[in-house]
């Protein structure tokens, strides 16, 4: 009887000889891998938005997991650090904002060699000072002159005091209601265009890759085999 | 476990860099190309295998599976890590370019340490209950050592190293378990079904 001899194997084989049950197997693991890599990412984030008076930071590694306890740093353009500190349950880290404008560069190290970095640019609009600049403060003798004599006399002073007082308040009262309506506003702006861990399309881009590089050597095994 | 860039310094990150070359050098030259594409296959898995996290505390820590990698692919799993964690580090900002070199060395040599260490246990006369355990210390030493490695690398850039070291080993336990488990239940697996996917350097 002849001694059977096993087929010579062809390139590429091995793991894709495998039963259809052991592959489906594989694909339902991979399938598993993408939908459980979609609700946990690893890379760390991190994203700086203003804040009224202050400057805000969220770290985080995903959607659901923020960098809790991380440290960010807050240096200016020359590299200078203005200020640090550890992020909240959230992720969360405010400082007070910087007299000085320029980019800010923010910085969180969340461990294990975690770290990620944030370019700030100045704000588009600057925040007012409290007390309207002297040249914008109305001349209150210049206005008494521009009222009719009769208010002048009575209405005129009192009017003038009102409006020394009652603005610088109003205007502060103002910005500070527009801070906060606006906060979420700029948080959610500061938001968009980043990234939030990975997507499908990365993941099978990234096995794609990987199948095609291996599919590419395969072939220039097999050519080199052939000759 | 994947360092990021900015954290190494440059002595580190080139030190990680020249080890990492002579190891993929020789495993090029090692390669099994019969068996090219259960390497691409092995890649991918090792490449998708960072997103599956295990929730830990306040944190999270991903799967690695380098021992798996180890075990089955032996010398051919230095450039199967190499190229997921080269798209690791382009598509999801998983370590970095600058410091694949010393992330490579951290996940590759270990599991190829270990593999060819205890793939000596998964030659199909040997007893079952023995190939398990060698497969399930593979995949569990794999990490711890990794895990060592990383902490080294962190330590060579200025942190302490026992803090460094204690804070990755805490976090990765679960994983040096899950891993082993993962290792022994799929050595055992391709013993029965496909034996001569572990002696791939052989064919």
């Amino acid at each position: 009887m002849a001694k059977r001899t096993p087929l010579p194997r062809p390139v590429g084989a091995g793991l894709s000889g495998l039963r259809p049950t052991g592959l489906a197997g594989l694909l339902v693991c991979l399938a598993l891998c993408l939908a459980v890599g979609r609700a946990e990412a690893h890379a760390v984030f991190i994203f700086a938005w203003h804040d009224g008076r202050r400057v805000c930071t969220e770290s985080y590694f995903s959607k659901k997991s923020k960098v809790r306890g991380g440290e960010v740093s807050m240096a200016d353009a020359g590299g200078l650090v203005l200020a640090s500190g550890r992020t909240d349950t959230e992720g969360l880290l405010c400082f007070d904002a910087p007299a000085r404008a320029g980019d800010l560069h923010f910085t969180v190290l969340a461990g294990q060699g975690h770290k990620a970095t944030f370019t700030l640019p100045p704000a588009v609009v600057d925040v007012a000072p409290d007390v309207p600049a002297p040249a914008e403060r109305p001349d209150p003798a210049s206005r008494e002159e521009s009222l009719p004599p009769d208010n002048a006399s009575t209405a005129g002073p009192h009017a003038a005091a009102l409006e020394e007082t009652l603005l610088p308040l109003l205007r502060k009262t103002l910005r500070e209601e527009l801070d906060r309506e606006l906060s979420p506003l700029r948080r959610a702006l500061a938001q968009q265009g980043q990234q939030d861990g990975q997507s499908v399309g990365d993941i099978v881009g990234g096995i794609g890759w990987i199948v095609g590089l291996a599919g590419l050597a395969a072939l220039f095994a097999s050519r080199r085999k052939g000759r | 476990m994947h360092i990021s860039e900015g954290v190494l310094s440059a002595p580190v990150l080139l030190g990680g860099a020249a080890l990492a070359v002579p190891g993929l050098a020789v495993s090029l030259r090692r390669l099994p190309w019969g068996h090219i594409m259960s390497v691409g296959i092995l890649s991918a898995a090792f490449f998708v295998a960072s997103l599956i996290h295990v929730r830990l505390g306040p944190g999270s820590v991903h799967l690695i599976m380098n021992g798996l990698l180890g075990a089955v692919l032996g010398w051919a799993a230095f450039p199967a890590v190499t190229v997921a964690l080269f798209l690791q580090a382009l598509l999801f900002q998983f370590g970095g370019l600058t410091s694949l070199g010393v992330n490579v060395c951290i996940m590759a040599y270990p599991a190829i340490a270990c593999g060819l260490f205890f793939r000596r246990f998964f030659t199909p006369g040997a007893s079952p209950a023995l190939a398990r355990a060698a497969a399930f210390a593979c995949g569990a030493l794999s990490v711890l050592c990794s895990a060592l490695l990383c902490a080294s690398a962190l330590a060579l850039s200025g942190d302490d190293f026992l803090t460094a070291a204690w804070g990755i080993f805490a976090a990765h336990v679960p994983i040096m378990i899950i891993e082993g488990i993962l290792t022994a239940v799929t050595v055992a697996y391709l013993t029965k079904v496909l034996p001569e996917l572990l002696r791939m350097d052989a064919t």
